[in-house]
């Protein structure tokens, strides 16, 4: 019974903490000026991260090393530091984003400035960071954001054309205002918002926090493979409800409260609540999971002890990352960024950075010197290898469209 | 001498320029410790025109998935290994001693 309770408790806060700022901002964006027409880069962005996740997760179980602990090992000091300071630079970046994602949450809740906001939010995550157990953290966290669903909820109650949205999937109807370069930009961009990196270092670090064993993989396997999917279904819900009220409106989304207005339109006061709720669970959530990212990183590859399970005093340069990240992410937002902004380029910018970790992670899953006989099967190589090629695609695509769209203006 | 020092270092033979160090092999002894107590330097991986390993395809026991592995192996043809005997000196280039043997780089 026990064991049941892990597995849905898993899937449940993996449900929840697979939206974040990114797939926020990014499905509004896409859903309010594509329709349903980049639908297929969830479900593409969501198998993959399935992908990523599994094979970071098991390899942490079996070999108990987390991402950057292999990376330093297998790509050696320079290539490793090069992809460590990739890394950690898109994780700063992501964590500016959350943590102005927050304030623009409660900005909605109050009326008071996101400035305000902005290093309480931060205060508060590193005080989760520094106090909470690595479990209760990550349940509440998860369990809160599950109040996103919502979004599905107001889509059915707006009582779209289905079969107009299912064409719009399907059949990539024309859309006057845009140019193919931008349809693939926002490809990029919400590819980058599904597979972002910190995820998996989150998760394969988180495996050794909670000390995974051979005996949890069917567990991890069940929250990656369930939870994740019904996250990616969330996502379509956010991009469904722009599609559907946004996109008639030709209202272009640069401000949360955009992204929320459908729900409001579909589900009241009440919708506009819960929302609210999930929206600064879901960024503060993913706050703290991008925060102890950049902690995890830094000092796994630099052999410093890390670890919540340690206390603070034991890991103390791993705490010390933490604060000096978030310090530099509350600094980057009092200059008055938008994080909006910084959210649209945050998700472009993982999707560069996916292959610095991807590759690594790919090559030592097949390898049975770290996971002895639960190297990846034929099947599981054959998908991940075209992911590996996905991705390198539309890393090096990134830069380019970038430049040509004008970030998708 | 720090590793990352001799990684990447231009390898000079008798006969000219033999290519980089793309790595450095090591054989443990004794029981692995936890700081590899008990390595000791057999000798450099010299590589044609890479400067960087290999990710661990040199060896012959890991096949997959086959694209890297085919990428890998074409990389690391016309690598080999210089035991440390015959190594001569490591200042900017490593200069490797007259008679000095080609092992095979894979394991």
């Amino acid at each position: 019974m026990k064991k049941y309770f892990a597995v849905a408790l898993g899937i449940l806060t993996a449900i929840g903490g697979f939206v974040d700022i990114g797939d926020l901002v990014t499905n509004a964006v896409v859903g309010s000026r594509f329709g349903m027409s980049l639908a297929w880069v969830v479900v593409v962005g969501v198998v993959g991260i399935c992908l990523f996740a599994q094979m970071s997760g098991r390899v942490a179980a079996i070999s108990g090393r987390a991402t950057f602990e292999i990376i330093r090992e297998r790509l050696g000091p320079r290539a490793g530091a090069a992809n460590l300071g990739a890394s950690v630079l898109i994780t700063v970046m992501t964590l500016t984003a959350e943590v102005g994602g927050v304030a623009l949450a409660l900005q909605l809740a109050s009326g008071v400035q996101p400035l305000l906001w902005i290093p309480l939010a931060a205060f508060a995550v590193w005080l989760v960071i520094w106090r909470v157990k690595f479990s209760v953290m990550e349940n509440v966290a998860g369990l809160l954001g599950l109040a996103l669903v919502v979004f599905g909820v107001s889509l059915f109650l707006l009582g779209p054309d289905w079969g107009d949205l299912k064409t719009q999937a399907l059949q990539q109807t024309s859309h006057p205002r845009e140019t193919p370069l931008t349809y693939w930009y926002y490809a990029i961009a919400l590819f980058g918002a599904a597979m972002t990196p910190y995820e998996v270092f989150f998760f394969s670090s988180g495996g050794v926090e909670e000390k995974w064993t051979e005996e949890d993989l069917v567990t991890s396997r069940a929250n990656v493979l369930v939870g994740f999917p019904l996250g990616g279904l969330l996502s379509l819900c956010i991009a469904g409800c722009a599609a559907t009220v946004l996109l008639p409106r030709g209202i272009d989304v640069d401000a949360l409260s955009q992204t929320v207005f459908p729900v409001a339109m579909g589900a009241g006061q009440l919708g506009l609540a819960v929302v609210i709720l999930g929206v600064v669970a879901a960024t503060f959530g993913a706050a703290l999971e991008t925060g102890l990212s950049a902690g995890y990183a830094l000092a796994q590859f630099n052999g410093w002890s890390w670890g919540k399970f340690r206390r603070p005093a034991e890991a103390a340069r791993f705490h010390l990352t933490m604060i000096i990240c978030l310090v530099v992410a509350v600094l980057v937002l009092l200059t008055g960024v938008d994080p909006i902004l910084v959210t649209e380029y945050s998700v472009v910018f993982s999707a560069i950075a996916l292959p610095l970790t991807y590759l690594p992670i790919l090559v030592v899953a097949n390898d049975p010197q770290y996971v002895g006989e639960h190297v990846n099967g034929r099947l599981m190589n054959a998908v991940s290898t075209v992911y590996l090629a996905l991705i390198l695609v539309a890393a090096i695509a990134a830069i380019p469209l970038m430049i040509l769209t004008k970030a998708g203006a | 001498m720090l590793l990352n020092d001799i990684l990447s270092l231009p390898v000079v033979g008798p006969e000219g320029r033999l290519g980089y160090v793309a790595d450095c092999r090591f054989a443990i002894d004794g029981s692995p410790g936890p700081l590899l107590a008990d390595a000791q330097l057999v000798g450099l991986i010299v590589a044609g025109k890479h400067r960087h390993g290999f990710l661990g395809y040199e060896r012959t026991s890991v096949r997959s998935p086959a694209p890297l592995a085919w990428w890998f192996e074409r990389r690391q043809r016309g690598s080999f290994l210089v035991l440390w005997e015959d190594i001569e000196s490591i200042d900017d280039v490593v200069r490797v001693r007259p008679g000095y043997t080609r092992w095979s780089a894979t394991l």
